[in-house]
């Protein structure tokens, strides 16, 4: 980032009307704003929410005098936008839940006389200790995911989410 | 990267000259004038309690309606400085308004306890709802104000600024039914005037979550 005063200046000259002046002010201030995002975005969002950030700043540019320190006025924006990006994107994970009849799908039916652990042991191999006894209990002995979650001491969405990861991997190596 | 560098492109070709907000202090004095005004015509129009003069010569009530005022006074600061996404980097002044309500609570509680109030404390009023409404009505403008003030600004508090701009409205609104109501009732003022201005609070939190966000 370029040295405070610079952008400082910058930006006073930006708000009185000179172009080239604000877009570098905008260039020295986006990878600061990248390095306040880092330890929280992921690394394919962070170029969503630094944009994000920087059209916000545009919005609030008339807030700021150019005078009094640019660092917590830059922080305190980035947070915001920051906030509302994971807020959305922990929201849509949510809604994105696997529901357990698509799991269903997944695993043959099992009719008759076999014994239901047989036709669902290889279908396990590869598939860690944990997931495992979640999917032996969800679909041979039959309990609901909030039962699961309350025997192994997790909630109802770690359940599901570990379910859906290990069908996942299933597939994957049956080449679904 | 490349669309960071277009937006930027867009944004400064966007940009033209920007009148950059005026420093808190010129905000304050005008905001803070704009209520006094409000309040006192407000006061006129309900007029005294006709015992004002024997009454602010008592301790207990002088310190109330001092605390009302100050509530407004520190509500209007919270306001003002809320308006800036960085808090004008004066953060200590959001909190004087909680402490104002908290002092208030306790002179409260001071005078329910007390051999006055504990009385009025089995009481069970049911005449608080006019009060309510008429904090409620008088605080209504000075609330638009405030929310349509912080919406020219970039608040990044949104749900706390708009409770502070309910409060600060409702304390104006307490503060003149104390002055012109003529009772003491510790019963009617907790149902009919304080818990009112909570709950009002209360709502501006969930609607600045609405209309103060950008």
């Amino acid at each position: 980032m370029l040295p405070t005063e610079q952008l400082q200046a910058l930006f006073r000259s930006g708000v009185a009307g000179n172009q080239a002046d604000y877009a570098r002010f905008l260039q020295g201030v986006t990878p600061y704003l990248t390095r306040i995002i880092a330890r929280f975005i992921e690394h394919g969002a962070r170029d969503d929410v630094v944009q994000e950030i920087l059209i916000s700043i545009h919005k609030a540019r008339h807030t700021y005098d150019g005078v009094r320190p640019l660092a917590p006025w830059l922080a305190a924006i980035a947070r915001y936008r920051m906030m509302d990006y994971l807020r959305r994107h922990y929201a849509k994970r949510q809604h994105q839940m696997v529901d357990i009849a698509e799991m269903e799908s997944v695993l043959a039916d099992v009719t008759g006389d076999t014994d239901p652990s047989e036709s669902i042991d290889d279908l396990l191999q590869g598939v860690t200790e944990r997931p495992r006894q979640i999917l032996t209990m969800l679909h041979v002995e039959g309990y609901t995911a909030k039962e699961v979650g309350q025997r192994m001491n997790m909630s109802e969405s770690a359940v599901k989410v570990a379910a859906h990861r290990a069908v996942k991997a299933i597939r994957k190596r049956l080449g679904l | 990267m490349k669309r960071t560098h277009e937006l930027i492109e867009t944004l400064s070709q966007e940009a033209g000259r920007v009148a950059v907000s005026c420093s808190p202090s010129y905000w304050l004095v005008r905001v803070l004038g704009l209520l006094v005004c409000y309040g006192a015509m407000m006061q006129l129009f309900m007029g005294l309690r006709s015992d004002i003069a024997v009454r602010l010569a008592s301790p207990r009530y002088l310190t109330e309606i001092l605390l009302l005022a100050a509530m407004v006074g520190s509500g209007t600061v919270a306001c003002v400085i809320a308006r800036y996404p960085d808090l004008y980097q004066q953060r200590k002044w959001m909190d004087l308004p909680t402490a104002g309500l908290g002092a208030l609570a306790l002179l409260l509680a001071y005078n329910g306890i007390s051999p006055e109030g504990q009385g009025a404390v089995l009481q069970v009023p049911n005449d608080g709802a006019e009060c309510a409404l008429c904090i409620g009505g008088v605080a209504l403008l000075p609330s638009v104000f405030l929310f349509l003030f912080l919406q020219k600004g970039a608040t990044v508090t949104p749900l706390r600024a708009g409770g502070l701009a309910v409060l600060t409205s409702s304390a104006v609104g307490c503060l003149v039914l104390r002055l012109a109501e003529r009772t003491d009732v510790w019963g009617h003022l907790l149902q009919g005037h304080y818990m009112p201005t909570v709950l009002y609070a209360i709502a501006g939190v969930f609607l600045g979550k609405v209309w103060l966000r950008w």
